[in-house]
């Protein structure tokens, strides 16, 4: 899909009609528009999503959701019927071309704001034009499903979040939804529902044996526990989406009062180096826990090797070990008639006696064998029970040092909120206390969390072990058996496909880590490298000696660090969409997909250092690129690469009417050395769409 | 000269695990999947679940 054109109709602060023709060409496919913070970058964003989805696509920071028609214009007192908001987008998707309009008048918007008029009309490409209401709707999301419009469409600020360990199962899913594995989840997803695998089971139940029956109905109750555990975590999860949100929307506006700003900056850079020694902490009792598990019992060993040794020491002494001489040596003699030395052996003559004699201290190979065995054990526990040693000293070293860095890190945040919560300032005391109340609820949701996903655990395991006893009933009547046959063949189904969805997952993420990797080395210029750990968490990891001869660590992620992390992820997984036809897959006619890639305010937490990169190559990975950006955002590294590269084809600018807007800092703006006005005093607010050159 | 076949491209542990799964079982998974194709973007899909017990009771019988 290729976004064309954008026309806006008295869309919140865009009076009258305004449009944006957006950047199409293969090389200059990036379309900029400028605007300082509320002169409508979100609102643009905003549009799109209204004009895909509607009501529900609109992002959870745009306000007053139910309110789009231009307040002024909503509040001239024309008739209801017909003061309307209306959003068209033109876009093309495999040749074929597409216009849709998305409107609501006054009246629709006070009596349900999700209550819109969809039109969809399409031109094929061979020239064939129709328009299907009733399919408008489902024919749009098919085209761009609404799962992966906030992949696509999104805040750049708020992208970050895809790189912290908690949601790596937004990462899962946006593989799912881009790479064309939704189908396999949601089919599986249909094969459990009630409707299904319900009905199946209550067929067997109604012919079934006392037994049988007992264990479906064991399986229902563990279906419906799981089911709301399942309910209770999503809904726990975006309790804590919402939680991180607000605290971070405390720590903004910590960071806008001058007073605040170094207290808050510092506080960020603790946090930031408290999560990296959480980490640290988790890996460095990992390694514990298997260095024990492996070699642990080295150390309870050691008496037993040194007893071992002495017992061998003492033999060998004897020279009872090794045997001297093998006894199928003495016996092929003895067979033979003859000895080494020629003599023939007669039984019953002295000669023979004597060879036989050999026989009573004899052993043979294999005892040899067991006792070279025996002394390589002995020394390999001797050996390993000292390295066993040395790495748990080492390992509950580091981890001590771990804790005591943490504390100090804890004890330092401690400072900083004390300091922050006894300003005199009431404003500043609210909101850290209002953060401080938000903090210790992002633990017990983290805590509740993480309850959850151990009890869906356990009942996941339960529940398999009842299908598996289901599954081997023997049924004896006619229908039963059927009804049986049916039962396992949809468990077997489910499986198929989870084991399925599993393999592709597994071998797009190795795909997909090159993907990132290559990219993310081209951003960051030190000695890290971006990876999709196999529990799908986003990762950017280093190695503590540069030979590269100790194991990998993780690297703590500030917030730029993640929402590099994040767009890289993101610009990966558009780039892998591009070329999806390309990669072995089970699904059948999965074309590549274009998709584009629009963001409000990427640039906004990344360092300057990143800015460039992104800037950069952001707009090769992608086929279409709009950003909405602000000028502090926009001028210097992101600047200089975009016009260098000669990427932008599209060129807009917000430019805002109103009467309150007197920062004269703002009045005009410098965009390729020329300046614009980009503020003008007038009774009407609103915001106009200037098209500049590009 | 006998034609040389074009070599069969390798497959993958997914399309592996299809393979080797039973009939009847490949039957039904490729019938549903068909269908699901269709609705999986829709957030009801009230009649798929129908389909998939008519699917499973056609094949099973």
């Amino acid at each position: 899909m290729i976004l064309e054109r954008l026309i806006l109709t008295n869309f919140r602060q865009f009076l009258g009609r305004q449009e944006i023709i957006f950047a199409t060409g293969k090389k200059k496919n990036v379309t900029l528009v400028h605007g300082e913070n509320g002169f409508g970058k979100t609102a643009l964003l905003n549009a799109l999503l209204w004009g895909f989805y509607g009501y529900d696509g609109l992002t959870d920071d745009f306000e007053h959701k139910a309110t789009l028609i231009n307040e002024g214009l909503a509040a001239s007192g024309g008739d209801p019927n017909d003061l309307e908001v209306s959003v068209t987008i033109q876009f093309t998707d495999d040749r074929d071309q597409y216009t849709l309009t998305r409107s609501q008048t006054l009246a629709k918007q006070q009596a349900n704001p999700k209550d819109t008029k969809l039109n969809l009309d399409v031109k094929r490409a061979d020239g064939q034009s129709f328009s299907d209401l009733k399919r408008d709707q489902l024919q749009l999301e098919s085209l761009m499903p609404r799962g992966i419009s906030r992949y696509l469409f999104f805040n750049g600020e708020r992208i970050d979040h895809l790189a912290m360990a908690k949601n790596a199962s937004e990462i899962t899913d946006a593989i799912y939804q881009m790479l064309g594995l939704k189908l396999l989840e949601t089919t599986i997803e249909d094969l459990g529902h009630q409707n299904v695998r319900g009905r199946l089971n209550k067929e067997l139940k109604d012919y079934t044996d006392e037994s049988t029956s007992e264990l479906l109905g064991q399986e229902e109750e563990l279906e419906e526990k799981i089911q709301a555990l399942k309910m209770r975590r999503e809904a726990c999860c975006e309790e804590q989406e919402a939680v991180a949100s607000e605290i971070k929307k405390i720590g903004a506006k910590l960071e806008a009062d001058k007073a605040t700003r170094a207290l808050q900056q510092e506080r960020e850079r603790l946090e930031t180096e408290e999560s990296g020694l959480e980490q640290r902490s988790v890996t460095f009792t990992t390694r514990l826990g298997e260095t024990i598990a492996d070699s642990g019992f080295t150390l309870f060993a050691q008496e037993l090797a040194a007893r071992g040794r002495e017992i061998s020491t003492q033999l060998r002494r004897e020279g009872k070990i090794p045997a001297r001489v093998v006894n199928s040596f003495v016996e092929e003699l003895l067979n033979a008639h003859r000895c080494i030395c020629g003599c023939e052996l007669v039984e019953g003559t002295d000669a023979y006696e004597k060879v036989k004699e050999l026989l009573e201290i004899a052993g043979d190979q294999q005892f040899n064998h067991a006792v070279s065995a025996l002394d390589h054990a002995i020394g390999v526990i001797e050996g390993q029970a000292q390295k066993t040693r040395n790495l748990l000293e080492d390992l509950t070293k580091e981890r001590l040092e771990v804790t005591k860095a943490s504390e100090e890190v804890r004890e330092q945040l401690a400072e900083i909120h004390a300091k922050l919560s006894s300003r005199d300032d009431e404003a500043v005391v609210d909101l850290e206390n209002k953060r401080q109340e938000l903090q210790l609820k992002q633990r017990e949701l983290d805590q509740n969390e993480g309850a959850l996903r151990r009890d869906l655990e356990d009942y996941g395991g339960e529940l398999e072990s009842v299908v598996r006893q289901i599954k081997a009933s023997k049924q004896q009547a006619k229908e039963a058996k059927l009804a049986k046959r049916r039962v396992s063949a949809l468990h077997d189904a489910k499986d198929l496909l989870q084991t399925i969805l599993d393999q592709e997952l597994e071998d797009l993420r190795a795909i997909l880590n090159e993907e990132i990797d290559s990219h993310f080395r081209k951003i960051i210029d030190r000695a890290y490298w971006a990876e999709l750990s196999k529990d799908y968490v986003l990762k950017i990891r280093k190695r503590l000696d540069p030979s590269g001869s100790t194991s990998p660590i993780d690297v703590a992620q500030s917030t730029g660090q993640r929402q590099l992390t994040s767009l890289v992820f993101i610009a990966s997984l558009v780039a892998l969409a591009r070329r999806r036809a390309e990669i072995p897959t089970i699904l059948r006619g999965l074309d590549g997909g274009e998709y584009p890639m629009v963001m409000d305010s990427p640039f906004g937490q990344l360092g300057d250092e990143f800015r460039s990169g992104v800037a950069k190559w952001i707009p090769s990975l992608a086929p279409q690129v709009i950003l909405f950006v602000s000028s502090s955002q926009y001028h210097g590294a992101v600047d200089e690469q975009l016009e260098t590269a000669g990427r932008v084809g599209r060129r807009y600018l917000l430019r805002y009417f109103g009467s309150n807007h007197g920062k004269s800092d703002h009045r005009r703006i410098r965009i390729q050395g020329k300046l614009h006005p980009q503020y003008q005093q007038d009774d009407s607010e609103r915001t106009e769409l200037v098209e500049l050159d590009s | 000269m006998p034609k040389k076949s074009a070599p069969k491209p390798k497959l993958t542990r997914s399309q592996k695990a299809f393979q080797s799964a039973p009939e009847e079982v490949r039957e039904m998974v490729k019938r549903i999947l068909q269908d699901e194709r269709e609705v999986m973007h829709l957030k009801t899909r009230p009649k798929i679940h129908a389909k998939i017990l008519e699917h499973i009771k056609l094949v099973i019988r």
